[in-house]
């Protein structure tokens, strides 16, 4: 018999056709944000000690990016925990 | 002032440093920021799409927990971008010296080019200044003509460039020696 057509389907569904919760997928997800965060974080606070040691702006910089970044994980961190 | 790009020679004195003008910075920043909103507009078009999105539709809208995770992955990886443009405005610079003029290109991150240029090498020096936007904040182009191996050095939208060609000037002619130093 014919099926109708569904174009998309809802992540989750498509976790659990995998045998994952959505526990797992977002943790999957923000494992994953975070592995390329910290990849970044450290190539740039590299570069700013390395070339820009010296500017005021230097630290306060990776102070800015460091804060922001840890509002923002806090935030995601928690949506985590609720699922 | 940058680190330690470059050694100073007794008596080279940092004239100025030149980036980017803000404007270009703040304009390249702009894709981040509507992308940074543009999740909340999903919601209603997924509504507005009808039965094709509604599985799409019942994920629960940006309050449901996984929604939330997501957006704040998002919104990492949005800062993190952004924050590598303003690295990248950061490092790119013109710094200018009473001896020669050091041109830092960060063209990403792990490739990196610095070279110099003397003032007593400096032929000639124009400034482009194109539009109507780069009219009223007095942004332009600068070009320096050498002598030398390397023929032209160039500046792109760079504030007060006319000033900044008087500068180039005045301590050109200083170096190779046409003009004395200046008063204190």
């Amino acid at each position: 018999m014919d099926q109708p057509l569904v174009p998309f389907t809802s992540p989750l569904a498509v976790a659990a056709q995998y045998g994952l919760s959505a526990h797992q997928l977002g943790a999957g997800l923000v494992l994953l944000g975070l592995f390329f965060w910290l990849l970044f974080t450290l190539t740039a606070i590299y570069h700013w000690l390395r070339y820009s040691h010296a500017a005021l702006l230097s630290l306060p910089s990776v102070a800015a990016h460091l804060f922001v970044s840890g509002v923002l994980i806090l935030f995601t961190l928690d949506a985590l925990a609720s699922l | 002032m940058l680190g330690r790009e470059f050694e100073l020679e007794s008596g080279e004195k940092v004239l100025r440093e030149v980036r980017m003008h803000w404007f270009f910075f703040l304009a390249r920043l702009l894709p981040y920021l509507v992308l940074a909103v543009l999740p909340f507009f999903l919601p209603p078009v997924i509504r507005l799409a009808g039965p094709a999105l509604a599985p799409l539709a019942r994920f629960g809208g940006w309050g449901a927990p996984l929604a939330r995770v997501a957006l704040g992955v998002w919104w990492l990886f949005l800062w993190s971008a952004a924050f590598n443009i303003y690295t990248r405005y950061f490092l790119n610079a013109w710094i200018i010296t009473s001896l020669r003029i050091v041109e830092i290109e960060q063209r990403g991150f792990f490739n990196r080019e610095v070279s110099s240029l003397l003032l007593n090498r400096v032929e000639d020096v124009t400034i482009d200044t194109r539009g109507l936007m780069h009219s009223l904040l007095d942004i332009g182009d600068i070009n320096v003509q050498t002598a030398g191996a390397v023929d032209r050095f160039t500046m792109g939208n760079v504030p007060a460039p006319a000033q900044l060609r008087d500068l180039i000037l005045a301590h050109s002619a200083i170096a190779t020696g046409q003009a004395g130093p200046p008063l204190a």
